[in-house]
């Protein structure tokens, strides 16, 4: 039974929902097991997601082996961006029997890819070339492979690790019977089995050897007010500037957890886990004790994750073993089981060991299973770091792969990266292959890049001269201040004027911090700024980038100074509602116009792209809106902000409505019946200042 | 109709800084720092990038003064009509830098609509130099029959409706090809994506 892609790309890039494209693939496989299918052929996937989508259709609705085979551009990747080791990751978690490659490309551009292939995967491999492709050389075609010549090629991929071989698009029946007389003395190389940990996302695959890899904490809400806070009020920009953050700062896994009590777990991270993967590439560590969140989570994971955690206690075994050798994913196994923690390393190793024994039964394998030997803090338990040390050592040399959350060693005591850092140190010198940690402390970085360096996991030492320049240059930090302050003329104003994100928040730091009341700065300083800047846009004396340069300036001030506000008095009542209409995925104007919005005290609910008339409808009504603002980049979309605005007329005549986007004119506007139209961002700005009577 | 694909590495492509800068809303008053950002994001923006176009050499066939057939359906335009008036012949073609730039642009959208900005435009600064090469590379292999290109006409120019996608995308397999897709709002993925016609006329 065949499966080739839908033709609909899925979300996030696309409009078909992943259950949906599973429902649309399970529709097939049930057709084609009741009709006596011998296996089913999942082929020519250019979007690595859709091909989980297909896995999980066929292994869910019936008991057939399953080949999956995707496409390969000149690159060795996906449309979507997934590279082999990140593709063989994801399948071989999700349990394929056969993996391989089509389409796409000629047997020959194919043989580095396969040599590659087989070397990664524990798979047979099935392998169909296209018979080259049509190129125009001097206005003639130079067109394909022949039956020869492909035959030849093909036989290269058997030696090289093939299994399975036939032909794609533009091969013939000629080409298969030169390929089968081509092969037919062959013998197959064979199937070797590969001992790597490593999980993946929609992008890349990360290997758990030597060099530790660095998970990032901060999305854990645990000791995180403002984390939880956003979690709650679903807050989605603060936690993926977290994400984005993390990222920058040298994290190569995220760490995901939304637990927070009031709210509604499952569902948080079914939003939270596309959203992320969205803006970041790197793999993600599912982190949560409800089992509903996690296996939401797993499912519509792009990628391998790591799945944070199991333990030895009989009903975690039973729970979480079974999502994890359906979804496929790195185990992380926690030391402790009904007894609670034991005081030493051997009985730490002695529960490892019965994860083992737990997992196998459900088919997974020990080299997809982390062990944490568990950190607690050495100011209640004095042999605490010993014996951690210990288990790692006895992990370390049984070949097993670890990972702790390494600054639980410190809590209760002063300057905590100080012991962090060092036991940090220790610990990877034990042999810890990950550790969740805070990539943005520097002294974890510095033991960290010192550690690769030293123990030549870090070739030319490129990655400690990267950092520690770095820090050379920041350590130059207060001459680059000066310089900065005086390019700012010396003022908060100044900074905003300039656009210059880091001083604008340094002087709102210091003026705060010399009594200056938080109103006297928005009035006396920001606002005024703002004013000069808007000014100088609309009489086109300064233009987009340094508008929106000034304008981020001062949202990071604004950041600082919400901080020092009292909760309740944070929000201003003057709430504006934004979207980008059904239908139309562009939402860089519209996020521009949000940050001046923001910037003039008004609290924007954004409803994001691509949003339903009813939902705009339904956003109004909640929570009393007086103005809506609508964007719209291309024509075709334009009818979807017309239905839009003659919903709200008919449901909510009080609110306004003001609109913007490229094809847009105010004759448009005035057509389909909006309050207003806005050629750019001040003059939606100006707009929502008339509205709120100012 | 034969398929032909074109590819050209993102390095080889000259994509000139001052024209992200254009695009980005500068009008020749960008500072040292913006042009060091825009060259940063440009190199990301390379880094990632796959070009490839797909197209097809299609005879016209003249239904009348509004209406063209180009070998795989019937388009009404008399914007098009008119700029394949001399034309012997047309190149017909959908080309892409692929998703890297999507994500990129996506990955800041809520963070910061600046760096956005920046690879966005840097982004319609590289798929326009990868069709300039491409039409160059027409250019080339025409010279020979006698051919010359004129500058590509997408469809939204004039009263070319963008709808045309529909047909276009699917007569060159775009989506298979070079993994283009066109969504019911006739909206591209990736978002920086060209689908045109290419007018040859002969040389005199």
């Amino acid at each position: 039974m065949d499966l080739g892609p839908t033709g609909k790309l899925l979300q996030p890039l696309g409009p078909l929902g992943f259950e949906e494209a599973v429902e649309v693939f399970a529709q097939i496989v049930r057709c084609g097991a009741a009709n006596g299918a011998d296996f089913i052929l999942i082929e020519t996937m250019t979007n690595s997601l859709e091909l989980k989508a297909a896995v999980l259709a066929a292994k869910e609705n019936c008991d057939l082996p399953v080949v999956a085979s995707f496409m390969l551009d000149q690159n060795s990747k996906l449309m979507t961006g997934a590279d082999i080791p990140a593709v063989i990751a994801m399948l071989e978690g999700l349990r394929v029997d056969i993996l391989g490659i089509n389409c796409g490309l000629g047997p020959d551009k194919m043989l580095d890819m396969v040599k590659e292939i087989y070397s990664l995967t524990s798979l047979p491999i099935c392998v169909c070339p296209n018979a080259g492709l049509p190129q125009m050389v001097d206005g003639k075609t130079v067109f394909n492979v022949g039956a020869e010549e492909f035959a030849e090629q093909s036989a290269l991929l058997a030696k090289a690790g093939a299994r399975m071989l036939g032909g794609c698009c533009g091969t013939t029946p000629a080409h298969i019977k030169a390929l089968s007389t081509a092969i037919a003395e062959l013998h197959p190389q064979p199937i070797i089995k590969k001992d790597y940990t490593v999980i993946s996302s929609y992008t890349h695959a990360v290997y758990f050897d030597k060099k530790p890899v660095l998970i990032g904490e901060r999305l854990n809400p645990t000791g995180k007010p403002k984390l939880k806070e956003a979690l709650k009020t679903g807050n989605m920009a603060y936690i993926l500037e977290e994400a984005v953050r993390q990222q920058e700062h040298g994290a190569m896994v995220l760490d995901v957890n939304a637990g927070v009590p009031e709210i509604d777990e499952a569902a948080t991270m079914a939003e939270l886990i596309p959203r992320l993967q969205a803006v970041t590439d790197l793999p993600l560590q599912i982190d949560t004790g409800d089992l509903d969140a996690m296996e939401r989570a797993l499912r519509l994971y792009h990628g391998k994750p790591m799945i944070n955690s199991v333990c030895g206690k009989e009903e975690s075994l039973k729970a979480v073993l079974p999502l994890a050798a359906k979804y496929g994913g790195v185990l992380v196994a926690l030391t402790l089981d009904e007894k609670g923690i034991p005081n030493s390393a051997a009985e730490r190793i002695a529960i490892a060991e019965r994860i083992i024994a737990a997992a196998r039964e459900y088919g997974i394998e020990e080299k997809d299973i982390i062990f944490d030997p568990l950190t607690l803090t050495v100011s209640s338990e004095a042999e605490s770091a010993n014996i951690t040390l210990d288990a790692l050592t006895m992990l370390n040399a049984a070949g097993r792969k670890s990972s702790l959350g390494v600054s639980n060693i410190s809590f209760g005591l002063p300057n905590r990266e100080i012991l962090n850092s060092a036991f940090f140190t220790m610990a990877m010198d034990r042999g810890l292959n990950a550790a969740i940690m805070n990539p943005m402390s520097v002294e974890m970085m510095k033991a960290y890049r010192a550690f690769c360096a030293l123990r030549n996991l870090d070739a030319q030492c490129s990655e400690y001269i990267g950092f520690a320049s770095a820090l050379t240059v920041n350590n130059d930090v207060l001459q680059q201040k000066q310089k900065a302050q005086e390019i700012a003329d010396n003022s908060l104003s100044g900074a905003i004027l300039h656009g210059m994100k880091e001083s604008a928040e340094a002087f709102t730091k210091t003026m705060l911090a010399e009594g200056k009341l938080p109103t006297q700065l928005i009035d006396e300083d920001i606002i005024p700024a703002l004013n000069q800047v808007g000014e100088g846009f609309e009489k086109q004396r300064i233009f987009l980038p340094q508008l929106l340069s000034s304008a981020e300036a001062a949202k990071a001030a604004f950041e600082i100074i919400k901080a020092q506000l009292p909760q309740n008095s944070s929000g201003s009542g003057r709430q504006i509602v934004l979207a980008t209409v059904k239908g139309d995925i562009h939402d860089i104007g519209k996020n521009i116009v949000k940050v001046l919005l923001e910037n003039y005290g008004f609290d924007i609910i954004d409803l994001g792209r691509d949003v339903a008339p009813e939902a705009v409808i339904d956003c109004v009504k909640e929570h009393n809106i007086r103005l809506v603002g609508l964007s719209s980049l291309m024509t075709t979309t334009l009818p979807a902000m017309a239905e839009t605005i003659k919903l709200l007329k008919d449901e909510c005549p009080a609110c306004k409505t003001m609109v913007g986007g490229a094809v847009l004119n105010a004759e448009y506007a005035e057509l389909i019946k909006a309050d207003s139209y806005g050629r750019d961002a001040m003059e939606a700005v100006r707009y929502a200042q008339s509205i709120f009577g100012e | 109709m034969s398929l032909f694909i074109y590819q050209k590495s993102a390095a080889e492509l000259d994509a000139p800084l001052k024209e992200t800068l254009r695009y980005m809303g500068f009008r020749g008053d960008a500072q040292e720092k913006d042009e060091q950002t825009a060259l940063k994001a440009m190199q990301s923006v390379k880094e990632g990038s796959s070009p490839i176009a797909v197209y097809t050499l299609n005879g016209i066939k003249r239904v009348n003064k509004c209406e063209l057939d180009l070998g795989f359906g019937s388009f009404y335009s008399k914007d098009l009509s008119k700029y394949l008036k001399n034309a012997e012949a047309a190149v017909c073609f959908a080309a892409t830098i692929g998703m890297h730039t999507d994500m990129l642009v996506k990955r800041y959208a809520e963070i910061s609509p600046l760096r956005s900005l920046y690879y966005s435009s840097a982004g319609t600064n590289l798929i326009e130099a990868f069709c300039d090469a491409f039409c160059e590379n027409i250019a080339e292999n025409m010279r020979e029959r006698g051919l010359k290109p004129r500058g590509r006409f997408s469809p939204g120019y004039g009263d070319f409706a963008l709808d045309c996608q529909y047909d276009l995308l699917n007569m060159l397999d775009a989506q298979k090809r070079a993994g283009i897709y066109l969504n019911d709002n006739l909206l591209m993925t990736p978002v920086k994506s060209v689908t045109a016609v290419v007018a040859l006329e002969r040389i005199i």
